[in-house]
């Protein structure tokens, strides 16, 4: 009875001093700052540059705090592929706020379809990692020019791919009858097209895309002995990562945004027939 | 245009139609059930107290006939007894209650006799003469809790202690297991794991949209305006709906009828004065009272730190006997609340940095009509309110978010005594009005007016086929014609009381329209906006709760109790990361699990010690596209903000030599809150950004949500008071105390984005003074 007695007073002390332990503590770990070192990166590689940028930060404990120092932090990507590692470099811009953002930079151009791990760390340790992979080049098909003199069109579908592009330019490649010599025409399309279930399409305006050529070649729009040389059109796109930019799915350890920004081309050949029907000789050079 | 309007106004009319078709099925039936019941006498009436005419809760009133043959029934609330289906004949009736001389007297009662009795107690004296005996159990009763429904009255509320001498329903309400309260300031109660939005808060039957004051001590309930005040923390019956969690259906008492009697009190916190008197003796009297809060003159000073917080309020009561067998009673009440409680997490606060302001007043009338017809064995109640809150959030003097909600009730509810069975049924229609400007937060509520019209009834027999056993099943039906919708929510209720021992259980699935909406991931931010449902996805609520107390003797009772709410639809903020928050309204499901121990030893009358525990837990599960992207996961399973664990109570209240001693500790385990991974300046990358240019947006980086814990909160607060008797019928009462007497820091909330961290109140000593004139 006695034993039992005492172990009821045990349990009750062992209790109560649980509680005062408890009850006593009156501190608060607000950051969650378990894992290794993390870093803010926010940027992108553009194929259209030479000289990649991001910019970096340390997470600030408050809203308040100044920025931490990125002095020790070194930033490096490896090429997937070929293992090419390069070392970036920081510097500290005038953001359009009037306050410092630090960004690092590295001199090359990615390519298509390329993987490249960046990786953030400060003195060694580990860090924050982000993987960017190019977009690479879908099929593309050019459908048969369709219309008439006035009105002709060429459907180009670029298989598979269901976001907007950024960009779209179309390249012409013509020699007036003055004997003036080779011109490349460039004309903006913008972000034409629509998603279907084949992919990206769009339609190239033959007839509107005459007209301008002339005009840049300063040329009247009945004149019908420039040599059609070739066309194609260059595309810029977003990698993956642009669809849900808050995601964050190819960033460890790391918070903001890490993508890519891809350049492809494409030429065709059109056919002699809609060339003379359009006011061009057929120039083009096939193989 | 006008098509749709036609059309709706026609759905709107067959429903009513389809609904008066039903609701009158039930008087019809009644009618005939009680005509069944001829050759049978009833005695019904009201009990009083004959010093001042109040209505005493809780007589036992029981006819004894020749035989020896008991008959009985408790007076309720209002003091109403019946005792119904009895053979005509000679009974004795006699009606008793603690510390009152029994009543006593001899009836005759014919065959299809409705008999009125009204009964007065009048107080016993001991031999001390000039002192007044109190019942022994004038309290209810801490551990006196029968399937989530626990009976409060004032007795219970005075021991705790409290910073103003008049004490307070909420501060009493915070001590119960179950109850998390936000803190000292917030005015905001967390009921069995449900948001304080879906607690329904009910005087004399009018809603009373946000009672609780500013400061967590005070609501717009001082015990002195109370007759008693029913909690149900869940399982509540068909009478009420419209809330997902709780009701808090709480009686004001009826002013004196004999003398005009009164008080005044002045204390750190708040100065009253109460009123009450005959405007026509013994028929018509009047309670008033009016309490102002002084904080800044007085706590802030005490305690040397800015304290911005003012709150009021002014309630009327008028009652009146119309006869023998009506009461008439007409209600009002309005209260203001005024504070700075949020903190802009971009602005350091400096000398000339002006906090938003919160702000809210709540006005409600109504009136109640309760009669007994002659002819039926019935008690008829019949309710009518206007109710209104005006809620702001802003800087001062140009608040971003304002809401309105005004609410038109009317209401019938009825008894039928049919031999031991009471069949309750009842019917009710509302119109509110719900207005809100949300200043950028929650995007995708209409900001539109709503007009929700709600129309309903609902049957709730209760049936005792055994001596002890009480079963309660009940069927509400609750329509919105405007929507087209209609639910039907099934209730049940069953006590059984055996010897010392009382097994309980209540279950009951509900909906809630109109609801609340609150920013919880600021703490500071206490602004409600109260709009309609989503469309498609009413908040629905099903709730299991069993109990079981003993009571061993009458010195000691213990009580355990379990509860289960499952909830689908609830709302809830869309997650996001920014320190100004624009963000959507996401449903949720979630559910609440937990059980309470209460064990009480003594009684009222020397000494009494309360301890209770409380264990829950609230989780919520959100498949919003944000928590998604955060996490990774289908479905994100967290811990709401008031998710308290465990949560210990130790009340003790000794009486020597005149004096009252009380003490109250609380114990509660740490709240969840957000755990930041750091912040950073976000770059919106939907486009070909600059980002050596660009600047970016400040944000918070979260984990999972609410992984963290804020430390535990504890408490000690002691009061000391003592009344003189300085003329025949004036009395001076001193009380002084302290508040949280070992100086815990408790933590109001933190600033995530600042770390800035706002604690509850330090050490407050306390001096009150009461004149009550009796």
């Amino acid at each position: 009875m006695r034993k039992i007695h005492r172990h009821h007073t045990g349990v009750l002390i062992t209790f109560l001093f649980s509680v005062l332990l408890l009850g006593c503590d009156n501190t608060i770990e607000p950051i969650d700052d378990s894992g290794s070192e993390a870093f803010a990166i926010h940027g992108y590689l553009d194929m259209r540059v030479a000289r990649q940028v991001v910019r970096i930060e340390a997470l600030r404990p408050n809203v308040l705090s100044n920025p931490i120092s990125l002095e020790d932090v070194q930033v490096s990507t490896i090429e997937s592929e070929s293992g090419l590692f390069q070392i970036w470099k920081d510097s500290t811009v005038i953001l359009n706020s009037g306050e410092p953002g630090f960004v690092f930079a590295a001199n090359f151009r990615p390519e298509l379809g390329r993987t490249y791990r960046l990786i953030v760390s400060r003195n060694g340790e580990s860090g924050s990692e982000a993987i960017a992979k190019l977009p690479a080049k879908p099929p593309t098909f050019v459908n048969p020019p369709v219309g008439d003199s006035l009105n002709i069109k060429q459907r180009i579908v670029l298989q598979g791919m269901t976001e907007k592009p950024i960009q779209i330019t179309l390249s012409y490649v013509v020699v007036p009858a003055d004997d003036s010599g080779e011109r490349t025409i460039r004309i903006a399309y913008g972000q034409p097209g629509v998603a279907t279930s084949s992919g990206w399409e769009f339609d190239v305006d033959l007839v509107t895309d005459r007209i301008i050529i002339l005009n840049q070649l300063g040329l009247n729009v009945t004149v019908k002995d420039v040599e059609f040389r070739s066309v194609s059109f260059e595309m810029t796109v977003f990698s993956d990562e642009w669809k849900e930019p808050q995601k964050e799915a190819n960033l460890d350890n790391a918070h903001g945004f890490f993508g890519s920004v891809g350049v492809f081309e494409h030429a065709w050949f059109i056919d002699s027939g809609f060339l003379n029907t359009l006011g061009f000789v057929d120039g083009q050079k096939r193989n | 245009m006008r098509s749709s309007f036609a059309s709706r106004l026609n759905k709107e009319l067959f429903f009513l139609k389809r609904l008066a078709k039903s609701v009158l099925i039930v008087p019809m039936l009644l009618v005939f059930v009680t005509a069944a019941s001829a050759q049978t006498a009833t005695v019904r009436g009201f009990v009083t107290d004959a010093s001042d005419g109040q209505p005493m809760p809780g007589v036992n009133v029981f006819l004894t006939d020749v035989d020896g043959n008991l008959f009985g029934s408790a007076s309720d609330t209002d003091g109403f007894y019946g005792i119904s289906r009895i053979a005509p004949g000679t009974y004795k009736l006699k009606a008793s209650f603690i510390g009152y001389e029994e009543f006593e007297k001899d009836i005759t009662l014919q065959a299809d006799e409705f008999q009125t009795l009204n009964i007065e107690m009048r107080v016993s004296e001991t031999e001390l003469g000039e002192v007044f005996v109190e019942g022994a159990r004038e309290t209810a009763g801490a551990a006196n809790i029968t399937a989530g429904l626990q009976t409060i009255r004032p007795a219970d509320i005075s021991l705790v202690p409290a910073p103003d001498i008049s004490a307070d329903l909420v501060n009493y309400l915070t001590a119960l297991p179950g109850i998390v309260s936000q803190g000292d300031r917030g005015g905001q109660l967390f009921i069995r794991g449900g948001e304080p939005t879906q607690n329904l808060v009910l005087l004399d039957g009018m809603q009373i949209f946000q009672p609780f004051h500013i400061v967590g001590f005070f609501s717009a309930f001082p015990s002195d305006i109370i007759n008693t005040a029913d909690v149900y923390a869940g399982g509540y019956g068909g009478k009420f709906g419209g809330r997902l969690s709780s009701v808090l259906d709480i009686t004001a008492r009826t002013g004196n009828k004999r003398r005009f009697v009164g008080a005044a009190t002045v204390a750190p916190f708040v100065s009253t004065i109460r009123l009450e008197g005959p405007l026509l003796p013994g028929k018509i009297s009047l309670l008033a009272s009016y309490r102002q809060s002084v904080i800044e003159q007085g706590a802030s000073k005490l305690i040397d730190q800015d304290l911005p917080f003012e709150f009021g309020d002014i309630f009327a009561k008028i009652h009146a006997n119309l006869g023998e067998s009506a009461q008439l009673s007409v209600t009002g009440i309005q209260t203001t609340d005024n504070g700075r409680l949020g903190l802009d997490p971009l602005v350091d606060p400096g000398p000339d940095y002006v906090p938003d302001e919160v702000n809210w007043e709540n006005l409600a009338v109504g009136g109640r009509l309760i009669f007994l017809p002659a002819t039926l064995p019935v008690f008829a109640e019949l309710l009518v309110s206007y109710s209104e809150l005006k809620n702001e959030f802003g800087p001062p003097g140009d608040p971003v978010q304002t809401t309105n909600a005004t609410l038109f009730s009317f209401s019938s509810n009825l008894t039928h005594y049919i031999g031991t069975t009471n069949f309750n049924w009842g019917i009710f229609l509302s119109s509110s009005k719900l207005d809100s400007n949300l200043g950028g937060i929650f995007q995708n509520v209409d900001l539109n007016i709503e007009y929700i019209t709600e129309v309903g009834g609902y049957i709730e027999p209760e049936f005792n086929p055994i001596e002890g056993l009480t079963v309660q099943p009940g069927l509400r039906l609750q329509s919105f014609p405007s929507k087209g919708q209609s639910f039907l929510e099934p209730r049940l209720r069953i006590v059984w009381n055996t010897g010392i021992h009382r097994l309980s259980m209540a279950g009951g699935v509900y909906h809630q329209e109109v609801t609340g909406l609150n920013d919880r991931r600021n703490a500071g931010d206490i602004f409600t906006a109260w709009t309609a449902a989503p469309s498609g996805q009413m908040p629905e609520a099903t709730h299991l709760i069993g109990g079981y107390r003993i009571e061993p003797t009458n010195w000691l009772t213990f009580s355990a109790e379990g509860f289960y709410k499952n909830l689908q639809n609830i709302v809830v903020p869309e997650w996001t990361a920014f320190p100004r928050f624009t963000t959507n309204i996401q449903p949720a499901d979630g559910h609440a699990t937990g059980f309470d121990i209460r064990m009480e030893l003594g009684s009222s009358d020397k000494f009494q010690t309360t301890l209770s525990w409380g264990r829950s837990e609230v989780v919520y599960g959100s498949t919003s596209r944000a928590l998604q992207i955060l996490t990774g996961e289908k479905e994100v399973e967290y811990s709401p903000p008031h998710d308290r664990k465990d949560q210990i109570n130790i009340m003790t209240a000794l009486k020597i030599k005149g004096f009252n001693f009380n003490v109250r500790w609380q114990f509660g385990t740490g709240l969840p809150f957000n755990e930041s991974l750091g912040f950073d300046r976000w770059l919106l990358l939907d486009s070909l950004v600059n980002v050596v240019e660009v600047p970016g947006e400040e944000r918070v980086l979260y984990g999972k949500p609410y992984t963290g814990r804020l430390p535990t909160y504890h408490r000690l607060d002691i009061s000391l008071d003592r009344e003189f008797r300085i003329g025949p019928t004036t009395f001076l009462t001193i009380q002084t105390g302290v508040l949280n007497a070992y100086d815990r820091r408790n933590l109001f909330y933190l600033d995530l984005f600042t770390l800035r961290r706002v604690d509850q109140l330090p050490l407050i000593p306390t001096l009150g003074i009461k004149l009550e004139y009796k």
